[in-house]
């Protein structure tokens, strides 16, 4: 304690240059602060909120959602949007003006009764198979026949992501569905109808290499509508679409052309047209963690276990849908330089103050050595006193920031202990930098005070 | 005859500016455990100089210095800390407090270096200075005390660690004579109850009645070496 309040009085002594040092290290936890909240501290609630903010929970796609890696040197090629195609179809059925039977090409699967182990991760809390089968709904009042997609969705996994608020787990397996806020091109408004009839293809096989459908024989079912859900945007939807982020009015949906079930009256139906075993072989898992801080641990796990699928973290996949449209991402490598260049400013700043202090204190230090403090105990000394001047201006400037961000949080139905533990993390983040800067900073300082000799103090009054 | 706790042997201190000036020149010097030396003469005899070679301070260009049984020249520069801390205590002219310290605060700031705990240097500081006086003026910074009173803060400082030898340039140079003699008396006391030995640089002549030695230098020189 002495000598931390030696080292406030004497940073007291040159006020006005402390004082600079202090905001110059503020600045730089700031920046470090809010780079960190925005790029991996956000918890999955706020991301559903903020998403065009942030990275989030990640999303996995395989090698059939064609969505290569963004160090692949391949352009993304969104396969849904093709050709003018707005049709999860084309997912199914590449070759979709043939009748008859027909099969994607180079399927691979996941078995959902054998999944992968890197799905173990501690970090993941849930995983969301892409449970779909093509079928076709008749428009109400016609006979006209448009295609769709059933996409099984599980009531309570996927209920705050999507709003499924319509749908409740005792709707599990019953003929239930939701509809898209937003029509698609060339749909009917269905958020008014009641039932929605619908045509499922007979599924021939169903295996490791995908699921086989014979288009020629058609199962009717009856849907009761029970409202809508929403396909809220994300920078990476509307990018990988082509349409312009501000294009759109806020909120920003998107329209699909999915028809959500339940994911039990997804089986229900699949076993109703043929399928045997159960709906287990899926093209597509998407894997929620629980927050990005090691979503590329998850990635890489998982990678292990898939040496054939691409997994794509959110930010992977917001950069890769940046380079397919040619925009220039400022990626995190530039953030992380932007980071660097503040700390190494700020630590100049302190560095500049501390020789000037140092300077100014010659006699106290010839003193102090008089008396028995060795050149090393003055070098710890200076940079003890360099370090609380860090210190203080990152506590500053990080609380600043993160306090904007525990509100976010806060307003986004974030729990308490998960704010906490986000926001321990980020402060160790920025003091431990704060702390390695100062140390560096400090070391020439330090290392001029050390060389001060007593002799001086003696004979210059 | 107690053996000699201080030692110098023929110190020689050179240095170079512009033109090279002996500042101490072949002296030697044997300081007895318990003993008061006095040393005087003219400014720019090498009082101080020789001073700060006995305590470590400074290297001589030739020469050696012993103390305790510890060659300075085959010490480091740590190796002579340690051995300050441990032995040798400075009072100086000027007193040389830090401002914003209170006087335990300063007092105990040797004791600091040594390892003490925080109660034990309280109680240490706080001993000494009821001993020289200042049982009244412990939570005091030095711009709060005259200098009478710093000077006795700096005494207590530099018996903190109880050291061989304490060593003191012109204790009294810039206090007026009542507080000289007070200083004086102050040193005499803990010579003759402690047995403290001390080498004082001084011009003040109110050193002399206590002085059991009175050593005087002219340039750069020992001349006399007087029992008081």
């Amino acid at each position: 304690m002495l000598f931390l309040r030696m080292a406030l009085s004497n940073a007291r002594r040159n006020l006005n240059r402390s004082l600079l040092a202090l905001v110059g290290m503020a600045v730089a936890a700031a920046i470090l602060t809010g780079s960190v909240s925005m790029e991996s501290g956000y918890p999955r609630e706020a991301f559903w909120e903020h998403r065009r903010l942030v990275g989030a929970d990640i999303l996995i796609f395989t090698e059939p959602a064609v969505l290569p890696g963004p160090s692949s040197g391949e352009e993304l090629s969104w396969m849904m949007g093709l050709e003018g195609h707005e049709s999860d179809l084309l997912t199914f059925f590449p070759a979709f003006s043939h009748q008859g039977y027909l099969a994607p090409a180079d399927v691979r699967t996941m078995d959902l009764h054998h999944l992968p182990g890197g799905l173990e991760h501690p970090e993941v809390i849930a995983v969301e198979p892409f449970l779909a089968m093509p079928a076709f709904f008749i428009v109400p009042g016609t006979t006209a026949l448009v295609p769709a997609v059933l996409r099984g969705r599980h009531t309570l996994v996927d209920a705050a992501a999507w709003n499924l608020h319509a749908l409740t787990p005792d709707d599990d397996g019953a003929m239930v569905c939701l509809v898209n806020r937003e029509i698609p091109p060339g749909w009917p408004d269905l958020s008014r109808v009641t039932a929605l009839v619908v045509e499922v293809p007979s599924v021939v096989a169903h295996g490791p290499g995908g699921t086989v459908y014979d288009y020629t024989r058609r199962h009717h079912f009856t849907l009761e509508v029970r409202g809508t859900y929403e396909f809220v945007a994300s920078a990476t939807d509307l990018l990988a679409r082509g349409l312009d982020m501000d294009s759109l009015e806020e909120p920003r949906y998107l329209h699909s052309e999915q028809i959500f079930v339940p994911a039990a009256t997804l089986e229900r139906i699949f076993a109703s047209v043929g399928g045997t075993g159960g709906f287990r072989y899926v093209r597509q898992l998407g894997v929620r963690v629980r927050s990005m801080f090691l979503a590329r641990d998850v990635a890489a796990s998982l990678q292990a276990e898939l040496p054939w699928a691409r997994v794509l973290t959110v930010p992977q996949l917001v950069q890769a849908s940046w380079s397919h449209t040619g925009q220039m991402p400022v990626t995190r490598d530039a953030t992380r330089a932007f980071i660097y260049l503040s700390f190494a400013l700020a630590g100049m700043l302190v560095t500049t103050n501390m020789l000037i202090l140092v300077t100014q204190r010659r006699r106290e230090i010839g003193i102090l050595k008089a008396i028995g403090a060795s050149g090393g105990e003055i070098i710890l000394m200076v940079l003890g006193e360099t370090v609380v001047l860090a210190t203080l201006g990152s506590i500053m400037g990080f609380a600043l920031v993160r306090a904007f961000y525990v509100l976010v949080y806060l307003a986004s139905d974030v729990t308490l202990a998960r704010a906490g533990l986000s926001t321990l993390y980020t402060a160790g983040l920025v003091t431990g930098l704060s702390t390695v800067t100062a140390l560096a900073a400090g070391v020439i300082p330090a290392v001029l005070a050390s060389g001060s000799t007593a002799r001086e103090v003696l004979r210059h009054e | 005859m107690n053996e000699p706790i201080l030692s110098a042997f023929e110190l020689t201190k050179t240095f170079f500016l512009g033109q090279t000036v002996q500042a101490v020149h072949d002296v030697s010097l044997d300081v007895d455990g318990g003993d008061f030396v006095v040393l005087t003469g003219p400014s720019g005899s090498g009082k101080s100089t020789l001073l700060s070679l006995l305590g470590g301070l400074d290297r001589p260009t030739s020469g050696e210095v012993v103390l305790d049984g510890h060659r300075f020249s085959r010490l480091s520069e740590s190796g002579l800390a340690m051995l300050r801390r441990a032995k040798v205590g400075f009072v100086f002219q000027f007193f040389n407090l830090i401002p914003h310290l209170t006087a335990t605060e300063n007092v105990s700031l040797p004791l600091r270096f040594s390892g003490f705990s925080r109660r034990q240097m309280e109680r240490r500081a706080q001993e000494l200075l009821e001993m020289v006086g200042l049982g009244d003026r412990m939570h005091h910074r030095p711009l709060q005390l005259s200098g009478g009173e710093q000077q006795r803060v700096a005494i207590a400082r530099a018996l903190a660690n109880q050291p061989r030898v304490v060593l003191a340039d012109e204790p009294t140079g810039n206090l007026d004579s009542r507080n000289a003699q007070e200083i004086a008396r102050l040193f005499a006391n803990f010579n003759c109850t402690l047995g403290q030995t001390f080498v004082v640089v001084s011009h003040n002549e109110a050193f002399h009645p206590y002085a059991k030695r009175v050593v005087r230098m002219l340039d750069g020189r020992l001349v006399d070496s007087l029992p008081a």
